[in-house]
């Protein structure tokens, strides 16, 4: 085969590959590996063990010239791609190749990007538990409900759904612990600018619909004139504990059921789906309470979801939720 | 010296294509002149396959023809460049494969020829598909499940004395409708055959003996009954073949829940977990699943529906076919109404 052939291999392949000379220089490289590696045809092997992130490599590389004599093979977890701060994973091969002559050996390199392929398999393994564990809790908790039901009613709506919440925590634990649900939560915790303007615009938004709502409820009849209770618990303490609890639950609701099933849904209405489905499995956890609540916790969970997918804010949401929540309070309970 | 580093090159050039993982094919002339071992394995191709014809190794199945037309198709394109494309391709051995395809047309010693590298993405591509099923199944059984749970609450509150009936009724023309809106996006069209034809006699045998420890048991119950309660006399009840005349149709009935049980519920279930113990998995699930849906009946009936549904579920997943459960779900489910277990 003509070296034209050749070359035009190099350049189609999906593989990245490389050729080590014996005196020290790259040459024969795929398209792919300029891309990875940021090599040029005649550089020095030096430059692919530079980056001290990449140790891994380098002491592959190092270890196969070493022991030119065999073919090598290794899994690179977290290489970092040249210009590139997003780690890949890499399956690599060495083979030596001999000049019959010399006994000169030059090294061949063969990597292969496996990365998506891994995020599949993991996304998979993922998905499957979570949406076992969100089938088992649910299913566990009308179980429970039903059984209490059966027996007159003991435990009160308020009561079981605070069991679930803690039912939720105990699922959302194993399912962080367990999956790598968790590196997609740590970006929920972060407030920049924009998330704070879309914050506040949010809740004058949701202020002025509050009172609107209720001064139209007001004028039509349906509600009496507002009358605040001031003797109302309005302790730090009571502020506070409310503000954990919206906190737990927007978590759980967002952080946990919205982002697992955006991560067991694909294609290009897994966010939409992952809001409808949540805010309905929220609406169910709401079921002591009655059709009315069921359907209202359903949709305030559709809202604040499409919120949460604008923003990935958990302290946005939750700012959003808290005062919204005291205000639904004052002004209509 | 020179003499040297141009062996050096050569053998370089050789282990190259030895040992890359992708598939390379050089056609010249309308003959295959060269194939690397990868290309053959991902294939299923001969080394004695190298030399003959295009036509002859690749177009003797029709299957393959999206995969030869992109090889002809990249003849119009323009001198080296690249006419990427993917395309399905099964082996001689029946093996499904897809591809991922770059044929560049380009002149070799002055001679018009097409070469050809093959990424194997048969694993990528059946993992994403998996996922996008696993996507349709889940979110269907989410917004089945809740739905029907609203709908519950809706009737506890609002319809107390309505009955269970309408709620009855809804989960089962529920399922229905997902089983209809998923039948062509999903495997349920793909294992229609399997679980009604493969294996029917065997399924059949496996379902009558199940059946027959089942009646035992009932029978025995029965019995036990009588000895301690002496006023219920009534051990055989055919009366209400006229008094409900839904039995008649009852097999029917039967057939379709479980259709939608088994080859709905509980594969698509098995089929989103992965892992050794999906199997469990699915059934556990299920079974749970199955037991909320009785939920407007009672807390025993639905630890009954749930236990059933594991037990029958487990009897499917042994015997992938679907006659030996509805045999035992008809049977049993009549020996109750004539034993007056359920009046």
């Amino acid at each position: 085969m003509s070296d034209d052939v050749l070359e035009n291999i190099l350049e189609d392949t999906n593989q990245a590959i490389f050729v080590l000379q014996p005196n020290g220089t790259i040459t024969h490289i795929s398209q792919e590996a300029k891309k990875i590696f940021g090599i040029t045809e005649d550089m020095s092997f030096n430059v692919l063990i530079q980056d001290e992130r990449n140790d891994a490599l380098s002491e592959f590389i190092l270890e196969s010239i070493q022991e030119k004599a065999r073919q090598h093979h290794s899994k690179i977890v977290n290489f970092f791609p040249f210009g590139s701060e997003t780690p890949r994973m890499l399956e690599m091969k060495t083979v030596p190749a001999r000049s019959p002559g010399t006994g000169k050996t030059a090294l061949l390199v063969f990597v292969e990007d496996c990365t998506e392929r891994e995020m599949l398999r993991i996304g998979r393994k993922d998905s499957s538990l979570l949406v076992a564990l969100s089938m088992v809790y649910i299913s566990l908790f009308l179980f429970l409900w039903e059984l209490n039901v059966q027996f007159g009613t003991p435990v009160t709506p308020q009561t079981a759904t605070d069991f679930a919440l803690i039912m939720a925590a105990a699922v959302s634990f194993i399912s962080i612990w367990k999956t790598s649900l968790r590196s997609r939560l740590k970006s929920d915790w972060t407030i920049n600018k924009k998330t704070l303007c879309i914050t506040i615009i949010a809740l004058i938004a949701f202020t002025a619909f509050m009172i609107g709502t209720r001064s139209v409820l007001t004028a039509a009849d349906i509600m009496m004139p507002l009358q605040i209770d001031w003797n109302y618990d309005f302790s730090p303490f009571r502020l506070l504990s409310y503000f954990f609890i919206a906190l737990m639950q927007e978590f759980l609701a967002r952080s946990f059921f919205q982002n697992s099933l955006q991560y067991v849904f694909w294609g290009k209405y897994s966010r939409l789906l992952a809001i409808i489905c949540s805010s309905l499995i929220f609406g169910v956890l709401h079921l002591p309470f009655g059709f009315s609540l069921m359907f209202g916790a359903a949709a305030l969970m559709g809202v604040l979801g499409l919120y949460y997918d604008k923003t990935h804010s958990i302290p946005s949401t939750t700012a959003v939720h808290f005062i919204c929540g005291w205000m639904f309070m004052v002004l209509f309970l | 010296m020179a003499q040297t580093e141009e062996n050096l090159d050569q053998n370089v050039e050789k282990k190259i294509l030895e040992n890359m993982t992708e598939g390379v094919v050089w056609t010249s002339k309308g003959d295959v002149v060269y194939m690397n071992d990868s290309a053959r394995r991902l294939m299923g191709l001969q080394p004695s396959d190298t030399g003959k014809k295009f036509a002859e190794v690749f177009v003797s199945r029709k299957e393959n023809d999206d995969f030869v037309q992109s090889v002809i198709d990249s003849l119009s394109q323009e001198t080296g460049t690249a006419h990427v494309t993917e395309s399905d391709f099964v082996t001689e051995d029946g093996k499904q494969m897809r591809f991922h395809l770059v044929n560049t047309s380009m002149k070799d010693e002055k001679r018009k020829g097409i070469l050809s590298v093959i990424t194997d993405i048969t694993e990528k591509t059946r993992m994403q598909e998996q996922q996008k099923e696993a996507t349709r199944i889940v979110a269907a059984f989410f917004a089945f499940l809740c739905g029907f749970l609203l709908l519950y609450r809706l009737f506890v509150d609002y319809f107390p004395d309505a009955g269970t009936v309408y709620l009855s009724r809804a989960s089962e023309y529920g399922a229905m409708l997902m089983c209809i809106l998923l039948f062509r996006k999903t495997f349920v069209w793909e294992v229609k055959n399997r679980v009604f034809f493969k294996g029917a006699w065997k399924g059949i045998r496996s379902g009558l003996i199940l059946t027959g420890i089942g009646a035992a048991l009932l029978i025995a119950a029965k019995l036990i009954l009588i000895s301690r309660f002496p006023a219920d006399r009534n051990f055989f009840d055919f009366g209400y073949f006229l008094r409900d005349p839904s039995h008649f149709y009852y097999p029917l009935t039967v057939l379709v829940q479980e259709f939608v049980a088994r080859c709905f519920l509980l594969e698509s279930m098995d089929r989103t977990y992965v892992g050794k113990h999906s199997a469990v998995l699915a059934i556990l699930t299920t079974s749970l699943i199955f037991g909320v849906f009785h939920i407007h009946h009672n807390f025993i009936y639905m630890i009954l529906a749930g236990v059933l549904m594991g037990v029958l579920g487990t009897f499917y997943l042994k015997t992938k076919n679907l006659w030996s459960t509805t045999i035992v779900h008809y049977v049993l489910g009549e020996m109750i109404y004539i034993l007056s277990f359920v009046s």
